[in-house]
């Protein structure tokens, strides 16, 4: 943007400099040409004065030498042409040709007419000032007199104050852009500020904590006024994100005590209830339980949210841990559990956001499979990912579903009276995301759903320092082993 | 058994009262944490909420300890692994978190309560080393297993899951307790999973009545001493 708004600067002072330095230059070269016309044509008329009498005697040898003392002096051929155009005396030997406009002047000197001004002669018009003036004697025509200036003495005056001019035009470009660099970053500067507040803020607003702010009292007031503005909203966003998380946490704590006040309650009817109502009684504890999974879910998303350090995840030991934890169930459910795939991966996350994308996923599958499926955990790897897969063999979710099922609470259609909080996979997306990864769910082509838990790899990210600014290795990691040794 | 129950919510502390008199405990009830200790003398067993309006529970649980080796148990709706640590690092012998079920309250009730009894450090209080039980011997030094003098091969985690029900001499055992000490952790599908190696126990020890299923609460090994509670 500053540079465009450099350039736009630029071009406004070229239009001025090219506006105002055209015309000087133009006037400037209209001016002395109008004064080697009215010079030349002065000459040109005395001469034509003085060829009166020779002309109609005939006797044109004094003519002749007064023409060459001039030709000589200003380096001006002048030729003596008589109605017919013939010329009948020269300032020199060569007589130099006249093109077809300069005759047209002539003809119109014979016509008693004078010469008209020349069209401004630019630097690269080569051509001779050509001027014709009648010779008459009493009032009669007898000839003309035709001078033939050349213009290079003229010209090259005009390229040099053109020259001069353009000069002067660009230091006062180069000048005003040096001005102008300083005006134009001071402008920038509340722009500069808010494109990287904007990073902070959302970074902030993730980790529950107040961003810095944008405004710093500098620049043009409307700009300030959008920095002051955009710190307002960051302030309410960042407010608006965690009370929503605090109420989260908060509801789900106040409702605690009621809900184990209604458990008592209901435990106390234990002998008071008929035997026809004991299946009721029965239900209400289970709806209880119920409720009690659904707040212990909103707690855990509501923890899931709130952003924590990240760290360097071992993936190999990571999944063996939960597909230990898990098999005993998965075969318990006639389901084998495998595991597949890219082997001795690091990946980025905070810490057990592994364990709680596949808990979650783990747990769907196993829930949703019927016997004898197969459940297969597999890893891959691109330059800068880790992909974590679950796929199973149950009846998959419908294509429009994919996308929702990672909204809190959404249950598919078909699976809605299967127990569960509706959660997990929230939980399981906003884990991922909060560990700079993705979670997307697809349909495999033989049936079945993936989950692909898509996470930051170690060791392959960019590095922010140059590396040479590293501490190297050697002295990093006798230090580290010390301390786990004596932890 | 006297109770002291230190609980802020009313409603609760009206619910409790009625199931713990049915269990045959007495309740003397404090809304407030200050004069705790005060009320500590001829008190079995403490029941302390952490979200109380004036002092935090967790300083109360110290003032206790600086006084008296009563039992504690924290029952609080603040269930977070920190939370927990907090609770028993102040000196509470138990944590449970709020909504629970009486008889998983019951149970721990009891449980602390015998443990403070016998004492730590007692010979009688240390689990013995071979636990015999109709036909099955569990030895709990080589973890061997034998049902009518043959040997039985299980899994690790079954081995733990009985080791600990063993251990407990027929006391109640809590889903959240047997997951927490076998697994190190709870997860999504931890009581399936439980349920899965208890179903596993009964069918390779062949006696299905020897494990006891307590209701919303538990496991204990069905002890012939145990049968009347």
């Amino acid at each position: 943007m500053r540079t465009r708004f450099l350039v736009v600067i630029m071009l406004l002072k070229a239009a001025l400099a090219i506006g105002l330095g055209i015309p000087l230059a133009v006037s400037d070269a209209r001016a002395s040409q109008g004064q080697l016309f009215t010079n030349r044509l002065t000459d040109t008329i005395s001469f034509a004065s003085l060829a009166g009498r020779p002309l109609a005697e005939r006797n044109l040898g004094g003519l002749t030498a007064e023409l060459t003392r001039y030709d000589s002096v200003y380096g001006v051929p002048v030729l003596v042409v008589d109605r017919d155009k013939k010329v009948v005396a020269a300032s020199r030997q060569a007589v130099p040709q006249l093109r077809e406009s300069d005759w047209a002047r002539v003809d119109l000197a014979l016509v008693k007419r004078r010469s008209e001004p020349y069209p401004l002669l630019m630097p690269w018009d080569a051509e001779p000032m050509v001027l014709a003036e009648p010779v008459l004697v009493d009032d009669r025509v007898l000839g003309a007199i035709v001078t033939i200036s050349p213009t290079d003495a003229l010209r090259n005056a005009e390229l040099q104050t053109w020259s001069t001019v353009a000069a002067i035009g660009l230091a006062a470009l180069l000048l005003a852009a040096l001005a102008a660099l300083p005006v134009v970053r001071w402008i920038l500067r509340p722009v500069r500020r808010l494109d990287e507040g904007t990073g902070r803020v959302a970074a902030a607003v993730l980790a529950g904590k107040t961003a810095e702010p944008v405004a710093d009292g500098t620049g043009p007031s409307e700009l300030r006024h959008l920095s002051e503005s955009f710190d307002r909203m960051a302030e309410t966003v960042t407010q608006a994100y965690s009370a929503q998380r605090q109420f989260v946490a908060d509801a789900s704590h106040q409702l605690r005590n009621p809900l184990t006040a209604l458990r008592l309650r209901l435990s106390n009817l234990e002998d008071h209830v008929r035997p026809s109502g004991a299946e009721e009684q029965a239900a209400a504890h289970e709806e209880a339980q119920r409720l009690t999974t659904l707040l212990d879910g909103l707690l855990a998303l509501a923890r899931a949210e709130r952003s924590l350090p990240m760290k360097v995840l071992d993936v190999d030991a990571e999944i063996e841990d939960r597909v230990d934890a898990w098999r005993p169930l998965a075969e318990h459910c006639r389901l084998r559990l495998a595991r597949d795939g890219v082997r001795n991966l690091k990946a980025i996350g905070s810490e057990g956001a592994i364990d709680v994308v596949l808990d979650a996923v783990l747990d769907n599958a196993i829930k949703f499979s019927p016997p004898s499926g197969v459940i297969v955990v597999s890893t891959s790897a691109t330059p800068d990912a880790v992909e974590i897969a679950v796929r199973d063999t149950g009846p998959g979710l419908a294509p429009e579903e994919l996308e929702r099922a990672t909204d809190r609470f959404w249950r598919s259609s078909s699976q809605s009276n299967i127990d569960g909080s509706g959660l997990g996979l929230a939980i399981a997306a906003r884990t991922v995301e909060l560990s700079g990864g993705s979670l997307r769910l697809e349909r495999p082509t033989k049936g079945g759903l993936r989950v692909v838990a898509r996470l930051r790899r170690a060791g392959h990210e960019p590095p922010t320092v140059p590396v040479l600014m590293r501490p190297p290795p050697r002295v990093e990691l006798p230090e580290l082993q010390k301390v786990s040794f004596r932890r | 058994m006297h109770i002291l129950l230190v609980e802020d919510d009313d409603r609760v502390a009206a619910a409790l009262r009625p199931a713990l008199r049915r269990h045959g405990m007495s309740i003397t009830r404090l809304a407030r944490g200050k004069e705790t200790v005060a009320h500590l003398p001829g008190v079995d067993v403490v029941l302390l909420d952490l979200g109380l309006p004036d002092v935090d529970g967790v300083d109360v649980c110290r003032d206790i300890r600086a006084v008296s080796e009563v039992p504690v148990i924290v029952v609080s709706a603040r269930g977070e692994v920190d939370d927990r640590i907090l609770g028993l690092h102040s000196g509470a012998d138990d944590y449970l978190v709020k909504p629970y079920d009486i008889n998983e309250l019951l149970a721990r009730v009891h449980a602390v309560y015998r443990r403070r009894r016998v004492g730590p450090g007692t010979p009688s209080g240390a689990p013995p080393d071979i636990v015999e039980l109709d036909h099955v011997t569990i030895d709990l030094t080589r973890h061997t297993v034998s049902v009518d003098g043959r040997s039985v091969t299980l899994s690790r985690k079954e081995f733990q899951v009985l080791a600990m029900l063993a251990s407990s001499g027929g006391a109640v055992c809590t889903r959240n307790r047997i997951v927490a000490e076998v697994w190190g952790r709870t997860w999504a599908g931890a009581n399936r999973t439980l349920d899965v190696h208890i179903a596993s126990l009964r069918t390779k020890l062949g006696h299905s009545d020897l494990i006891q299923t307590v209701r919303g609460v538990g496991y204990r090994l069905g002890l012939p001493d145990n049968g009347s509670e």
